[in-house]
């Protein structure tokens, strides 16, 4: 138990610097950084305490928007992300839903790239709509969250092929 | 008992949800000021929406005192026109434009209490302006939606308005020290002066939110302030800050420019 979450810890520690000190300054096009440390809410067990996973899910959006100096963004959209994931999954996998995690799944392509759209735009969408906070600039809200959206899934669906090699 | 327990625990998740959903609200409120000016917004709104309903019903009721009310308004206007038509001096009152609302929402028993108005962007209400009643003053615009504004009133107690005797012309800070909506504390008047019991208190004019020679009440009581060289003056206020039904909102023309002229100096 004990070395499970520290195994836990080390990967959200990893991600967060990895986001911080690599993703955020790649300014795709000038405005793309994509999201790497959404990988956590991807690969996270699916069988997991709810609450444990909104936690946790809640802090790394914290700590995210304490040190990008971002005005919640993070966090909220961490947070909604890891309340709605059972329906997203429900949703994405059907019946396979009950297995472990995405990695142990023996499913279709299409049904992954379903699951990783369907959380990285929600997640995007809401990560825009906190940062500009105003109705009147949904097509730039948008924008952001298509292109970013893209970028992520593009890493996201690159780095889980390589966990699936080894 | 046991129900309310189950029903919780069924609920866990969701709990949590909104708990950890309120604590990023207040981080965002907390951490950026524009986040905070929008939620400030919102806040405005709905409360608007809250109270009409029940405003309208009881505005309703309240006819015939305000029908009285407003007749006696009248006539002091007219009083007013016919001085100004007889004296030969400019009034500084053609500097000032006034728009009347309805108080939707007052409240006066808080340490720091707003008022909320029906009337906001749509009608050039802007942040800043003065707020008057029929018989003294209420406060000053905080902040405005397309079709309500938030007053803080004078009795709270981060606001300092600056008045003077009318007798002798010195000028003080009222501010209001909880407790008595009719009771505001009067200071900064040296002891040079003279004060007595029944003495006027009208606004001052130095800051550029109200007009100067508005009535706002009498003094109670008094006494000086030892080593200090200064009175501490009670002010019962004439108007009755717990009806109020409507208010003048009182925009000040020229007010871009002195902004401009008193921003240039500091």
């Amino acid at each position: 138990m004990i070395q499970e979450n520290l195994a836990l810890s080390l990967r959200i520690f990893f991600l967060i610097i990895l986001q911080i000190v690599v993703f955020n300054n790649l300014n795709f096009f000038g405005i793309a950084n994509p999201c790497f440390y959404m990988l956590y809410i991807i690969l996270h067990r699916f069988n997991y305490k709810q609450i444990n996973f909104m936690l946790t899910s809640f802090f790394i959006g914290l700590i995210l928007d304490i040190l990008t100096q971002t005005a919640g963004s993070f966090t909220l959209s961490t947070l909604i992300i890891s309340f709605i994931r059972p329906v997203i999954i429900n949703f994405s996998f059907g019946i396979h839903s009950d297995q472990i995690s995405i990695l142990s799944m023996n499913i279709r392509f299409k049904n992954k790239l379903t699951f990783i759209l369907i959380i990285v735009f929600i997640h995007q969408f809401i990560m825009s709509f906190v940062e500009y906070f105003n109705f009147q600039m949904f097509y730039t809200i948008l924008k952001y969250t298509l292109i970013n959206t893209i970028f992520t899934s593009i890493i996201l669906i690159g780095s889980l092929s390589f966990f699936n090699k080894k | 008992m046991q129900r309310i327990i189950n029903t919780l625990i069924r609920f866990k998740n969701f709990l949590v949800f909104i708990l950890l959903f309120f604590l990023s609200v207040s981080f965002s409120y907390n951490r950026s000021f524009y986040h905070r000016i929008k939620i400030d917004k919102i806040g405005v709104i709905f409360s608007g929406l809250l109270y009409t309903p029940y405003h309208s019903l009881s505005s309703y009721l309240n006819l015939i005192p305000i029908n009285k009310k407003l007749i006696d308004e009248n006539k002091n206007l007219k009083s007013i026109i016919l001085n100004n038509l007889n004296s030969s001096q400019e009034s500084s009152n053609d500097l000032f434009k006034i728009t009347s609302a309805n108080v939707i929402k007052n409240s006066y028993i808080k340490s720091r209490n707003f008022i909320i108005l029906d009337k906001g962007e749509n009608d050039g209400i802007k942040r800043d302006m003065s707020v008057i009643s029929l018989d003294g003053i209420i406060g000053i615009i905080n902040e405005t939606s397309k079709n309500y504004s938030n007053v803080i009133s004078i009795l709270n107690i981060d606001m300092k308005i600056n008045v003077k005797l009318k007798k002798s012309n010195a000028f003080g800070s009222l501010e209001w020290k909880k407790y008595d909506p009719t009771i505001m504390e009067l200071s900064d008047i040296s002891t040079v002066n003279n004060v007595k019991i029944g003495d006027t208190i009208v606004t001052g004019g130095m800051s550029f939110y109200f007009p100067q020679n508005i009535f706002i009440g009498v003094v109670k009581n008094y006494k000086k302030i030892d080593d200090t060289g200064f009175y501490s003056i009670q002010v019962k206020l004439n108007s009755n800050m717990t009806n109020l039904t409507h208010a003048y909102i009182i925009e000040n023309i020229n007010q871009q420019e002195l902004n401009k002229l008193n921003n240039s100096y500091k």
